[in-house]
């Protein structure tokens, strides 16, 4: 079997060269493809010159620029496509990031009235202020004047408002991993069952409605039906 | 891009890469010139594939992963072999069955029976 030598794959490269090709990848095959028709040539009995030539004459009817640009754009197709897929994936990331970053937000943590205002009455064992029984305080008082601001501690939707005797006007907001929060004896409630809120919105006033012995807001928080000391969730407080 | 005595062009063009997967699913491994060679012998001159039409059809299944490619090197220059992978063989499967399904749908709707030998 014919093989080229050195000088005269170094001449089929100069033709190719010639054509002013630039994809490289294209350039390597191609050379090795003229080779080996110069190769057939010579062992149907030409000269490498003549070989050469009619292997010329042979790649003059190819278009070898159309046949460059069209790998070209193949590749660019490629690196477009990857480029897109990895920009893709990244808004992808972003967004992920971003809601799970806000999943963080909705668990309670802003203090539901301004610090100005401290806790009357903790979590747990205490006497009842009106029976004067001992009883388990299901979450903490915290006294401010009627009118008071109090704000969602957490993202979160309005699950339900009402009035009664007991807790006066209040309501009750879920928010994520089985979290929820009620707040009490309010004198105004500013949003209505089914109503997403947003940390820090402004839900309802402090007030004295229902069993209450003063202005105050009785805030609770549970997690999946368990009353937790709400005091445990106030990392962040309005200014 | 090819020369084809007997066929048009548009005939050829859907089926370049179905010849050439199926040609390395037989041979288990050639490079460029050693395809159009092959192909050339096996159609009898029918089909004769230039370097237009076979190189960036390579690529395409190269980028597709139905083939990987190998550099040998011969003296000074450099010979691409290509391998179908295992996606490239399925491929060839499919597309031969589907090429045979369609020449069965041709044959009764253009109404014409292929002589068997």
């Amino acid at each position: 079997m014919i093989e080229l030598n050195s000088n005269q794959t170094a001449i089929v490269k100069a033709v190719i060269e010639e054509r002013g090709l630039q994809y490289g990848p294209l350039k390597d095959e191609l050379l090795d493809h003229y080779c080996c028709l110069v190769e057939s040539y010579i062992e149907d009995g030409k000269s490498f010159e003549e070989s050469l030539k009619s292997c010329v004459s042979d790649f003059e009817s190819s278009d070898l620029k159309a046949i460059e640009q069209i790998m070209i754009q193949q590749s660019k197709n490629k690196l477009t496509m990857m480029r897109n897929v990895a920009l893709l994936a990244t808004v992808v990331f972003l967004i992920t990031s971003t809601f799970l970053f806000s999943q963080k937000t909705e668990i309670p943590s802003l203090r539901p009235v301004n610090d100005t205002y401290k806790v009357s009455a903790g979590f747990g064992k205490q006497l009842h202020p009106i029976k004067k029984m001992e009883r388990h305080h299901d979450g903490i008082d915290i006294s401010a004047p009627i009118g008071t601001e109090i704000y969602a501690p957490a993202n979160g939707m309005v699950v339900k408002v009402k009035s009664n005797d007991v807790y006066g006007k209040h309501l009750t907001i879920s928010h994520s991993e089985g979290f929820e929060t009620m707040y009490a004896h309010l004198s105004e409630i500013e949003v209505k069952t089914g109503d997403q809120v947003n940390k820090g919105q402004v839900i309802g006033k402090i007030g004295n409605t229902g069993l209450s012995t003063g202005p105050h807001l009785h805030y609770e928080i549970s997690k999946e039906g368990k009353k937790l000391n709400p005091a445990d969730f106030f990392t962040e407080t309005k200014l | 891009m090819y020369i084809c005595l007997m066929y048009s062009k548009e005939l050829l063009k859907g089926n370049l890469q179905t010849i050439i997967l199926n040609l390395l699913v037989q041979q288990g491994s050639m490079y460029g010139y050693e395809i159009t060679q092959k192909v050339k012998l096996l159609t009898d001159d029918t089909i004769v594939l230039t370097e237009g039409a076979l190189y960036p059809a390579l690529h395409k299944l190269e980028d597709k992963g139905l083939v990987v490619t190998e550099k040998v090197k011969l003296g000074k220059r450099f010979r691409k072999y290509y391998h179908p992978t295992e996606a490239g063989l399925e491929a060839a499967r499919v597309k031969k069955n589907e090429f045979k399904s369609f020449v069965s749908t041709m044959e009764i709707l253009l109404n014409i029976k292929t002589e068997k030998a």
